[in-house]
């Protein structure tokens, strides 16, 4: 009897193991890297991907993050050997990289999702009758104005042009608020680009092949002086800006309640959120070239599947789950980013409300860098040579719109 | 005071104010104090990390500079639930003690024959192990990964250990070559009169002088390997692996940093490295010493 009772438990237990091998060999492991979906930029993730594997039960993603700084580094080796990630994140500029490169997956211009592109973003990221990429979002650059100050100092609204801005500048005289954060590397440029081009101001195309050169543009020669102006007015002081960090130092500066304007990305809005008492919206750029600001919107990651990956079909459903808006929704809303899909509702949140003004009144400029008008060299020439203009304000202003045009020859 | 009184005073007040033992003094002290500053001056980093992994999210941003009002646990709990933490610190242990006694073997055995075969390959080998210290990271990344793949070692301890230990061996036999070549040679040639063979006379006699360079390379090394998380991210891909540096970089966010996770993991990060030193502390700095005075 004993033997018989050791028996079956021996068949019992052989059987639970045999069932459980057989359940974790048809497990797909997606490998998946992002450089969002970490502890510092969840962006949804953690609720997504339980999700995803909830209604795919044979698939086990496996995300990776990888800062996007470090994947130019990581990700080339791996395409080349053949052994990429199934899924991973990129921007328009590695789609156009590895995709020109032959690297990634033609994900089909027949699709649905595809046919429910914004024609903005279609016309960016499709590669002749290829695409690469599913894109997840289109993120807003603006200004960040703390209201519980600008109250206090009896201003009602954001300030939205350069007068405005100067307006309440001159409000916060002699307070021992800083009316604004200006770090050289990227707030000085969106308020740069803010003010130098315009919606109805030439291509951005101009620019980039040398038709128009920086120096002699009447634009960015006015929004170099509208920097100026700002000093002038006791905005901000530029020698001390000039060194902030815009990705850490600018933003506890501004969280800290003793800044009143902040000019950042929207994906800003979650963390500033979280702060006790931090009463916030995120405006437009404050621009001379529009009465109402000017939004920038940045044509934001997406998800392509390497040429070589291993869980091709898997891959494809982990994209699709993407593309249906209840998902896609959830990312957006933890980003504070627009869907890139043609009639997708708006989870932007209230305080975010002039930023949408200025874009239905069509005040809205796609960031040459995201769309690949300007390149990445461009960026950081915009970057340095920023940073040098605010250390001196004396310098012709040809000295520096020089130096980019200069960038754009060498990148002919 | 008369006068006999100034005349026996006299002498006793000038041994007092003895302008050499003053200036003396006055040198110690400015020297005590400069190395105070510099000492503080390279532990205030340390100090503002560990204060701010105790603050609250309102405490950072309201008074970044100031002390925490309590000792703030919860930024801890929070880092070390998301991390794999001990898991991680193994990986990191086992990959950067693996990696060391592999560099230092192989490095000096490497150095041994270069720093005394007096020939123009020796001199082209050493040459061309230092131009490996000048390779950039990203050149060798692509090559090392498929080579890798190649050998089947992606995703293995062995993989990354060996991977660290290429790296580095440039180093330690840059290190090794320098300081062998600079040993007399009338012991080695005693070991060979009494018999020893090549490698005899590397183990008895070479191997114990090399005890303050060995010191030295192992710092680094460890410091370099410990610190990385390139190659391991690189390698590795099943998440058991990883080391403690990935945990800690996963805290890094592209667009900003959360400094209520951030600053925790990285003490958390840098402690066993820490308690290494501590641990060992007597060793590396004698090791690192001796033979500096003859």
């Amino acid at each position: 009897m004993q033997i018989l009772k050791q028996l079956k438990l021996t068949t019992v237990a052989a059987l639970a193991l045999t069932t459980a091998t057989i359940a974790s060999a048809e497990t797909i492991v997606l490998d998946v890297v992002a450089w969002k979906g970490n502890e510092a930029q969840p962006a949804g993730f953690p609720e997504l991907l339980a999700k995803f594997e909830a209604e795919n039960p044979d698939i086990d993603v496996e995300l990776t993050y990888v800062a996007r700084k470090d994947v130019d580094k990581l990700i080339p080796p791996r395409l080349q050997a053949g052994t990429p990630p199934d899924v991973t994140m990129v921007d328009p500029s590695l789609n156009k990289l590895w995709g020109d490169a032959g690297f990634l997956q033609d994900l089909g211009q027949d699709s649905e999702w595809y046919g429910n592109l914004k024609d903005s973003v279609k016309s960016i990221l499709a590669r002749g009758d290829e695409i690469n990429i599913m894109p997840l979002e289109v993120i807003g650059m603006g200004n960040f104005v703390n209201m519980g100050i600008l109250r206090e100092h009896g201003i009602e609204n954001p300030p939205l042009t350069l007068d405005e801005v100067v307006a309440v500048c001159k409000a916060l005289e002699g307070t021992d608020i800083n009316p604004m954060i200006f770090a050289g590397g990227f707030p000085a440029m969106l308020w740069v680009g803010a003010n130098g081009m315009a919606v109805d101001g030439p291509a951005r195309g101009e620019y980039s092949t040398g038709e128009r050169k920086f120096v002699d543009d009447e634009l960015f020669n006015a929004s170099l002086n509208s920097v100026r102006t700002l000093v002038d007015e006791g905005c901000f002081d530029p020698k001390l800006q000039a060194g902030l960090d815009p990705w850490s130092t600018a933003l506890e500066e501004f969280k800290s309640g003793r800044s009143a304007m902040l000019p950042q990305g929207a994906w800003n809005i979650g963390q500033f959120s979280r702060v006790e008492g931090l009463d916030f919206v995120f405006a437009p750029m404050p621009s001379v070239n529009s009465e109402v600001g000017m939004a920038l919107d940045l044509v934001g990651p997406g998800w392509a599947i390497p040429r070589d990956s291993s869980q091709p079909e898997a891959a494809a459903k982990f994209i699709e789950f993407f593309t249906k808006e209840e998902n896609l929704s959830v990312f957006l809303d933890a980003e504070g980013a627009y869907s890139p899909f043609v009639d997708a509702a708006d989870v932007m949140p209230e305080l975010a409300a002039s930023y949408g003004a200025a874009r239905e009144q069509d005040s809205l400029i796609l960031w040459p860098f995201s769309t690949l008008e300007f390149s990445k060299t461009l960026q950081r020439e915009w970057e340095e040579s920023l940073t040098g203009f605010l250390l001196n304000l004396d310098e012709d202003n040809a000295e520096t719109l020089q130096r980019w045009d200069d960038t754009v020859e060498d990148d002919l | 005071m008369s006068m006999t009184d100034q005349t026996t005073t006299a002498p006793s007040a000038r041994k007092k104010i003895d302008p050499n033992l003053v200036r003396k003094r006055a040198r110690m002290i400015i020297s005590h104090g400069l190395v105070l500053l510099l000492v503080f001056i390279m532990v205030m980093p340390l100090i503002y990390m560990v204060m701010m992994s105790f603050k609250t999210a309102t405490e950072i941003s309201q008074d970044p500079l100031g002390l925490p009002g309590s000792l703030y646990l919860d930024n801890y709990i929070r880092a070390l639930s998301s991390m794999g933490y001990v898991r991680s610190v193994i990986n990191s242990l086992g990959i950067t003690i693996s990696v060391i006694v592999l560099v230092v073997l192989i490095g000096s055995l490497a150095a041994y024959p270069l720093a005394r075969i007096e020939s123009r390959t020796s001199r082209i080998i050493v040459m061309i192990m230092a131009l490996g210290l000048a390779t950039p990271n990203f050149v060798t990344i692509t090559p090392i990964y498929v080579i890798f793949r190649d050998l089947g070692l992606l995703d293995t301890y062995l993989g990354i250990v060996l991977a660290f230990t290429a790296l580095k061996l440039p180093l330690a036999v840059f290190f090794y070559t320098g300081f062998i070549a600079a040993l007399p040679r009338e012991m080695e040639e005693a070991a060979r009169l009494d018999g020893c063979s090549n490698l005899q006379i590397f183990w008895y006699v070479i191997r114990p002088l090399l005890t303050p360079v060995t010191a030295t390379l192992a710092l680094f090394v460890m410091l370099m390997v410990w610190n990385d998380f390139t190659y391991p991210l690189l390698l590795l891909t099943d998440k058991d692996k990883f080391t403690v540096m990935i945990a800690v970089y996963r805290f890094v966010g592209a667009t900003g940093i959360d400094p209520t996770m951030l600053f925790p993991a990285a003490v958390l990060g840098s402690l066993p490295l820490l308690a290494l030193f501590i641990v060992f502390q007597r060793r590396i700095v004698g090791g690192a010493t001796a033979g500096a005075v003859k």
